[in-house]
């Protein structure tokens, strides 16, 4: 089986502050894996059978390759970047619209998994938009995940309870749905060797007018505090 | 010189500018009302109240479009604020791809420039595939909506990095511009029994 894992990466809101004077957000340690989305390779790593392969995709700037590699040292076997500045700053439709042109770009894939919602702004729309794209089934706030005979049987969270999927299909995982373990230094110095693709958005068969901040629907006009 | 004046001719004769009511341009509100044991669910009613209000702004039409209610449910909507409403069966079981299916095609056959779902947990099922059927923005999760009638904008406020701090979104070039709200999200307008409305049954 091949499966896809889609990584945002984020702040780390343990180590980040919130600027009163700015209204921003100053982040003060490396981007890491969205915890939902980590808790998607945690799936992967854990539906692993012998000769299938796990590979995570971001898009992102170069600061994504911290979260990149703690997917890798989580047992994911490889990466694809998509770090062209063309693809920078965009929103969940054109994020979907790379995200989903780099899965194909990269073979055909048995199961997507990614998280249910992002710590950036809880919107919860990427996955459902990459699959309605590829036009595979899809589920989100996924708990429980086993594939059996090209079916995926799944749990989920709220009122959305089971379901079964035909695959190839994707799920949104719902965070905290399960505790993935830090990888020990041993996997750490694995993934720092393994490969991280980095495909332009020509490439991927896209034009930059539909990724990126150009290919963005909905646009953030002002970022203001939280009245206490 | 052809004889025959177009519409525009004879309106642009008749000083009537087409800027305003540009033909094909994107028109209305549209609210998806959803039911829970045979009544319009509070998220549902929540967002009517948002949607009246930015329909008031625009001088729009508001639309609620009904998904698996009766007649009852939906002279509900109209004594809540719905100008009219559009009968959908539900589809079997809350299978969210055909809910989808039905909204991604009512919203493409009354083109509305405003979509506005509740906060529900089937409601944030629903909503980013129609989106992307439809090609548009989803603002997701919003707690709180204006609308800009300038530029005829819906504006959500949306928490980030879990509430600590706030973004204002907007969709200024595709439609319609879709909302999700927060759930708990919207406010339930009072009932009006002497408002009158059309119903109306969409083919399954």
């Amino acid at each position: 089986m091949r499966i896809a894992i889609c990584v945002k990466p984020v702040p780390d809101l343990n180590t980040a502050y919130v600027s009163k004077s700015r209204a921003e957000l100053v982040e003060q340690s490396k981007r890491v894996p969205n915890p939902a989305d980590e808790n998607a390779v945690a799936v992967a790593v854990s539906l692993r059978t012998e000769g299938d392969e796990l590979v995570v995709f971001t898009v992102g700037a170069d600061t994504a390759v911290d979260a990149l590699r703690r997917a890798l040292a989580m047992g994911v076997d490889r990466a694809y970047l998509i770090d062209d500045p063309a693809a920078q700053g965009g929103d969940a439709l054109a994020d979907a619209t790379v995200l989903a042109a780099a899965l194909n770009h990269a073979g055909a894939f048995d199961l997507i998994l990614c998280g249910s919602n992002s710590i950036v702004a809880n919107t919860g729309q990427v996955g459902p938009r990459i699959a309605e794209a590829l036009g595979i089934p899809h589920a989100t706030r996924v708990t429980v995940v086993a594939v059996a005979d090209g079916t995926v049987a799944i749990e989920r969270a709220g009122a959305l309870g089971a379901a079964k999927l035909a695959l190839p299909a994707l799920l949104a995982v719902e965070p905290g749905c399960n505790t993935p373990r830090l990888p020990n230094a041993m996997a750490v110095m694995k993934a720092s060797k393994k490969a991280i693709e980095r495909p332009s958005v020509v490439d991927l068969g896209l034009s930059p007018d539909e990724v990126g901040e150009a290919g963005a629907a909905v646009r953030l006009r002002v970022v203001e505090l939280p009245e206490t | 010189m052809s004889d025959q004046l177009s519409a525009q001719d004879l309106m642009a004769a008749f000083g009537i500018s087409l800027e305003e009511e540009a033909v094909g341009e994107p028109r209305g509100v549209m609210v998806i009302a959803e039911t829970t044991s045979g009544a319009v669910s509070e998220a549902s009613l929540g967002a009517l109240g948002l949607a009246r209000e930015i329909a008031d702004t625009f001088g729009a039409r508001l639309e609620a479009l009904l998904i698996g209610g009766g007649e009852e449910s939906a002279q509900a909507l109209i004594r809540r604020g719905a100008d009219a409403v559009l009968l959908a069966a539900a589809p079997a079981e809350c299978d969210a791809a055909a809910c989808s299916s039905t909204i991604a095609s009512a919203v493409q056959a009354r083109s509305p420039e405003v979509l506005l779902f509740g906060g529900s947990d089937s409601a944030r099922d629903v909503a980013p595939r129609v989106a992307q059927r439809l090609g548009t923005g989803l603002i997701g999760g919003a707690r709180q909506v204006r609308a800009e009638a300038d530029e005829r904008l819906v504006v959500g406020v949306v928490p980030l990095f879990g509430g600590r701090l706030l973004g204002e979104f907007a969709c200024p070039a595709k439609r319609p511009q879709a909302i999700l709200l927060a759930d708990g999200a919207g406010r339930i307008p009072s009932e009006d029994a002497s408002r009158q409305g059309e119903i109306e049954r969409l083919a399954a």
